[in-house]
């Protein structure tokens, strides 16, 4: 047993490892050697996308202050002082118009493209190369910066691979003066420090029990405020009823076939949540840069330190017509030194089940990523999930990416997952997958 | 008369002498344009010189020169328009700092701010 899977294990990198080799070849041959980003962010303010991304989705910290601040650029000066202070004739029309309109000033608009070749050691046919999917997502600002908004919605999806949930929402900036923005729309909960990690999002996010995943995207309103410059507070309600697809994420099972994710059922209810966020040292959720003393080194010259808890209250149904109560509590951390970043997170559940025993869930998450620089960068994480005391999941991600350019990416990762349906209590299966993927967003 | 003549030689010569010394020093000059536009340093005071030498290495690992020439000839951060002036450049050489991406240590980011200093001091003459 253990000769086969190491063996399987060998054969996995190996054809992993050879795909990669490849690919790598064909575009160090084939591909411009300039970098050059063009996605909706980057075309608007004229800038690069490792301005905001470490290695993009992740963001870095400006980047995490641009999304808290409505995708608007951090103290950016107001578009009727840039009329005024115009040098230019052009300029200042460029600058009037836009202002006057109150649209975008480039259509904020973006597609993703992802081919992916899957190794699966339990599936019959080892190798699947149909694995295609594309993305349109838009997101940006208008009205004088009154105004952000987002959507992201899937085009289709050859392989049933996870599939980010759908969203479409505004957020007000401060509206009628209020210090407050103020978000409503169809949008995943705010209940992270992170949208996503080199890894993607870690099991502690998203975590789903009974067909519930916090990270659905739900019908809902959500406050947010950043007290200071290094506190965030979020409050959020959303009502699950629009919520019927498209929820947890996919899995592939033993047999190597792609299991969609439990769609939530709806319910009747709201559901409430809050998180509060803290961070020591690095750019404030301003986007300001910490003071640093050039001449003296200190150790919080290139240290952040970030926490985060959360709490939801809310309610599913197993399709039984009835529904349950469920709670859901969480904590994360994070610390960034110069290019290195640990995170973790800890998810704890409760839902309410007709008998009195209530359904109690863990997910334990960590991540180290390093980034050699913003072409290279790579990830381990160790993810554990407990429901019950029976169904259990352990699930180890190593990844290596390769980003020729800012806006192309290869990421080569590995699951190595003891019980990837996470359907049958008591009965856990485990595979090992490797994963090709080339990503490009313009 | 020939006192007056003598008057209006001098403040001649010294309109003169002012008009060709600091605002020569005003004009930041550069050479080449567009992507491959960069300082002209053949006017930089001695101790600036090898502080371009970083310069010039370093801020064209992520954008172009043109980027800082901008910045600096106008008084504007070109990306988020806020006034370009000595606290930002130190805020900007931090960024830069912390950046995976530059690989600066403080030495040289400490001598790219006094470079850009000298520079915003240059252009506001």
């Amino acid at each position: 047993m253990g000769k086969s899977s190491s063996s399987a294990v060998v054969r996995l990198f190996s054809v992993a490892g050879a795909l990669f080799a490849v690919s790598t070849l064909f575009l160090t041959i084939f591909c411009a050697s300039r970098a050059e980003a063009i996605p909706a962010f980057s075309r608007t303010y004229k800038t690069e996308c490792t301005t905001c991304h470490t290695v993009f989705p992740q963001l870095n910290e400006f980047g995490q202050a641009f999304e808290k601040n409505g995708f608007v650029w951090p103290n950016a000066v107001p578009l009727s002082k840039k009329v005024k202070s115009a040098q230019t004739e052009e300029e200042r029309k460029s600058a009037e118009y836009i202002m006057l309109s109150g649209i975008p000033p480039v259509v904020p608009l973006s597609v993703s493209l992802n081919a992916s070749i899957l190794y699966n050691d339990k599936a019959e046919d080892n190798v699947d190369w149909k694995r295609y999917s594309a993305e349109l997502f838009g997101a940006g600002a208008f009205g004088g910066d009154k105004i952000g908004f987002w959507f992201n919605e899937s085009l289709g999806s050859q392989s049933g691979g996870p599939e980010a949930p759908s969203q479409l929402w505004f957020v007000a900036r401060d509206p009628f003066g209020i210090p407050v923005h103020l978000k409503a729309g169809k949008l995943s909960p705010d209940l992270s420090l992170w949208k996503t990690t080199l890894n993607g999002r870690m099991l502690s996010q998203s975590m789903s029990v009974d067909g519930f995943s916090m990270t659905a995207a739900q019908s809902g309103i959500e406050l947010s405020e950043i007290l200071g410059s290094r506190v965030q507070v979020v409050l959020g309600m959303n009502d699950r009823n629009n919520n019927t697809a498209k929820n947890g994420p996919s899995t592939v099972n033993a047999k190597g076939e792609v299991v969609a994710g439990k769609a939530a059922e709806p319910n009747s209810v709201n559901d409430f949540y809050g998180r509060v966020g803290v961070k020591f040292g690095g750019t404030d959720y301003h986007g300001k840069e910490p003071e640093i003393d050039l001449d003296k080194d200190s150790v919080w010259d290139y240290l952040s330190v970030s926490a985060s808890a959360f709490y939801y209250n809310g309610s599913t149904s197993k399709g039984d017509g009835v529904e349950h109560d469920l709670t859901r509590f969480g904590l994360e951390g994070e610390v960034a030194y110069q290019k290195a970043l640990l995170m973790f997170g800890a998810t704890f559940g409760e839902n309410n089940a007709e008998s009195d025993d209530p359904l109690k869930s863990t997910a334990l998450s960590a991540e180290v990523d390093y980034v050699f620089t913003s072409q290279y960068a790579v990830a381990l994480r160790y993810d554990t999930l407990d429901v019950d005391g029976k169904d259990k999941r352990n699930l180890i991600t190593p990844g290596i990416i390769y980003a020729p350019l800012q806006n192309f990416k290869l990421r080569l990762s590995a699951a190595i997952d003891s019980n990837p349906t996470n359907a049958a209590p008591g009965k856990a299966a485990s595979n090992t997958t490797a994963t090709l993927t080339a990503t490009m967003s313009f | 008369m020939a006192r007056n003549c003598g008057l209006k030689a001098l403040l001649v010569a010294a309109t003169l002498c002012l008009a060709a010394s600091p605002l020569a020093a005003a004009d930041i000059k550069t050479v080449g344009s567009g992507d491959a536009m960069n300082f002209d340093a053949s006017g930089f005071p001695p101790d600036m010189k090898p502080k371009f030498e970083i310069m010039k290495v370093k801020c064209i690992k992520c954008h172009t020169m043109e980027r800082t020439i901008v910045a600096i000839k106008t008084g504007v951060a070109p990306i988020s328009g806020q006034p370009f002036d000595r606290g930002a450049t130190k805020a900007y050489g931090i960024k830069m700092l912390r950046k995976p991406d530059s690989d600066m240590s403080k030495d040289q980011v400490k001598a790219v701010v006094e470079l850009m200093n000298y520079l915003v001091d240059e252009a506001a003459r």
